[in-house]
């Protein structure tokens, strides 16, 4: 289906979300890295909903505590302090990290604030161990051009990153607080934005000015793109999380087509005349229906003394399993909902059925006790009474809401481009001011000294590493746009590699290694740094750069040496070489008899394929040309 | 988080202008000082007070000898007590570790 994006109003912005490689974390001493061993210690926590100064008690704090959800901390003593275990207020504010977000403001023509005054934002998912999000607004109003296009920057702020969810077992959540505290800045656009196209090239341009500064940090999960996308009669939608830039058109033009969906389920439902009244919670236990049932799930339910609870959609028939958007269903958005607020694992519903193991005989009982009718649609969900009842409700009400359009919420993204549902959107009035970490004033001589050293914009960069380095149009902007520029100019001054070798590998053979399933983000910039050492002094050819980055992939903190050596891929002797090719002109006399000199093209090419990238094609060159002469002789 | 009646403002006031060091340490073993968490803190900081982070009274007091004997300046006096020399004075306090 194509969409006419300006008939249909669509509006986006973006929040780009990029760590910061700074020394220190942002409120306290500790190394920004994350550790991958077992922690050294844990600690639990309980999150308790208390009243705020106004005497309000947050209802989704207030949620999460009823679930009686608790909290397991997990640290190493180099990556957390106190600070981060909420035992000791926060020290002052990181001068690099403000540094770092006063250049990317200026380069994007922002003006900063005049004082940086720190804020918590409320946080109860437990990523905080305090509660609360530090972020602080550090500049105001600039813009962008994107292909000619002038794209609002709205503000950057400066927050500390959240701990990093590392599981859950039953009711306690792990986080890891490694990643807690680590500087980000936060880039919002205007909502100036008005096709998916333009989303991602907007996502592109800010993701090139940030990585230009040299001082932000790469890797998976150091970059996050946040969307927020509505249409005309639609609503604002809050994407959260997407981690590939080549994601953002698609989750756009995605969101575009569900929100045109629901509109279409909303007249549907109009035209069948079902009003808000019609559907009730009158919720249904329907345990006898399934005592023999062959569905495991609700047979191991009901085992584990869980009821099945059913409840009557009317004229919903069909509309459960409408297709909104590739993969996103109306009967999946309902099933988000009960999960976030009736802590069930899922629902069942009539449009899918029979399957599961429910057969038809159980579903025409469950349509009577039900007194269902063939346009209505059932949902059932086997679970505890408790749970059952506030999973129908979030149903029931989600139910209500498809009679009015597209609800306002938080969405999460899915790496196939798909959302789900994640949460409803948060109330604006969750900001407070933190009063432990003074403020710090930004001056005037500050602002013009930093405007003097600015780093080059990625358009002059491109110009530069044309000029220095002989790139041509193509690689120049990979690698502007590559997270690997810094590394890149490092090794291609470091070593004796051609910068044309170095980028390519760090563009075109990274993205291919990517799309076969290769985790190239583990590659450490040592391991990059010994192998194109290992190539700039003979003892590694270009030819073998897929193969080594592969196995280093799979190999953390292995030296690209070792990689070589479990490959094969060591340098051929002179010795080893003659061998290979003796063995080749052998085979091939006859050949050889009869082309002579002519000869030579083809037998160079099966010697570099036996050779396969142990020794270098002007080596390979001069001995065969010799031999060759020789042979003949 | 350390405090001081008011009543001694006006004392450390007069200390500090005429060039008296003058730092605030706790007299806990662990963790550390931070006078920005409450108002008397800030102000004592206003004041001129050093905020001796997580060293120990008696090694400050000691340390503070030590430095009087290497300079008479108040200015270099204040920068050598507030350097680390012998892990008496670190930025992070870690969980079940003393010291380091």
């Amino acid at each position: 289906m194509t969409v006419d994006y300006k008939k249909v109003g669509l509006k986006s912005g973006l929040e780009i979300h990029q760590q910061l490689n700074t020394k220190e974390k942002l409120f306290c001493s500790c190394e920004p890295e994350l550790f991958k061993d077992d922690p050294e210690f844990t600690f639990l926590r309980i999150l308790r909903p208390t009243q705020s100064e106004l005497g309000q008690v947050d209802s989704a704090a207030l949620f999460e505590f009823q679930k009686g959800t608790s909290v397991l901390y997990e640290a190493t003593n180099k990556t957390a302090c106190l600070v981060e275990m909420d035992e000791e207020p926060p020290h002052g504010l990181n001068s690099e990290a403000v540094e770092i977000s006063l250049i990317t403001a200026l380069m994007m023509k922002m003006k900063p604030v005049d004082e940086i005054h720190v804020m918590r934002k409320t946080v109860i998912d437990g990523s905080n161990t305090t509660g609360f999000q530090r972020t602080s607004v550090v500049a105001l109003n600039g813009a962008i051009e994107i292909k000619g296009k002038k794209v609002g920057i709205q503000q950057i702020s400066l927050e500390e990153d959240a701990a990093r969810k590392t599981g859950t077992k039953g009711q306690v959540i792990n986080y890891r607080i490694d990643r807690l505290g680590i500087p980000l800045i936060e880039v919002t656009t205007a909502p100036d934005i008005f096709t998916p196209q333009e989303a991602q090239e907007t996502a592109l341009a800010i993701g090139t000015i940030l990585r230009a500064t040299r001082r932000v940090r790469r890797g998976l999960g150091t970059i996050r793109q946040d969307l927020n996308v509505s249409i005309r009669d639609g609503a604002l939608i809050e994407i959260k999380g997407v981690q590939e830039l080549d994601l953002v058109a698609q989750i756009v033009e995605n969101e575009v087509l569900r929100q045109l969906k629901l509109l279409e389920i909303r007249d549907e439902l109009k035209k069948r005349g079902v009003t808000e009244q019609d559907i009730k919670d009158d919720f249904v236990d329907v345990t006898s229906v399934f005592k023999q049932t062959s569905c495991k799930v609700i047979a191991n339910a009901i085992t584990q003394n869980k009821i099945v609870l059913a409840v009557k959609l009317p004229c919903f028939d069909g509309l459960l399993k409408k297709e909104l958007a590739p993969g996103m269903r109306l009967g999946a958005e309902m099933a988000g909902m009960a999960r976030f607020w009736g802590r069930v694992g899922g629902i069942f519903h009539t449009d899918e059925m029979p399957a599961y193991g429910v057969t038809v005989e159980e579903l025409n009982r469950l349509g009577k006790l039900l007194e269902k009718q063939p346009q209505d649609a059932v949902v059932f969900v086997a679970d505890t009474p408790e749970n059952a009842k506030d999973a129908l409700n979030a149903v029931i009400c989600r139910a209500r809401i498809a009679l009015q359009g597209v609800p306002e919420e938080t969405r999460a993204a899915n790496i196939d481009g798909t959302t789900k549902y994640m949460r409803p959107r948060p109330g604006a009035a969750r900001m407070y001011p933190e009063t432990d970490v003074p403020p710090i004033q930004i001056t005037k001589e500050y602002v013009n000294e930093l405007c003097n050293r600015l780093p080059e914009l990625p358009e002059q960069l491109m110009k530069r590493l044309k000029a220095e380095y002989g790139l041509n149009q193509k690689l120049t902007k990979q690698i502007v746009n590559s997270e690997y520029i810094d590394l890149f100019e490092t090794l291609a001054r470091q070593t004796k590699v051609s910068a044309t070798v170095i980028a390519v590998a760090f563009t075109e053979t990274l993205t291919a290694l990517k799309r076969e399933g290769v985790n190239v983000d583990a590659i450490s910039d040592d391991q990059f740094t010994q192998l194109f050492k290992l190539i700039g002094s003979g003892k590694a050819v270009k030819e073998s750069i897929p193969d080594v980055l592969t196995w280093l992939a799979k190999h953390e903190d292995e030296p690209a040496e070792k990689a070589l050596k479990s490959l094969g891929l060591g340098m051929l002797t002179q010795k080893e070489l003659e061998k290979i090719i003796d063995e080749v002109l052998d085979k091939n006399s006859e050949f050889i008899e009869v082309r002579g000199q002519g000869a030579f093209g083809a037998l160079m090419g099966m010697v570099m394929k036996k050779t396969r990238g142990r020794a270098k094609a002007q080596v390979v060159n001069k001995v065969l040309k010799q031999k060759l002469e020789h042979h003949e002789a | 988080m350390g405090h001081v009646g008011d009543y001694l403002f006006d004392a450390l006031r007069n200390a500090s202008e005429k060039g008296v060091v003058v730092g605030m340490t706790s007299q806990c073993i662990w963790g550390r000082l931070n006078m920005n968490v409450y108002d008397q803190g800030r102000d004592l900081l206003s004041l001129g007070v050093l905020s001796l982070d997580d060293m120990l009274a008696e090694t400050a007091f000691v340390k503070l000898r030590w430095v009087l004997a290497q300079t008479t300046d108040p200015a270099e006096a204040k920068k050598l007590l507030m350097k680390n020399v012998a892990n008496e004075l670190l930025n992070r306090t870690v969980y079940g570790k003393i010291g380091c």
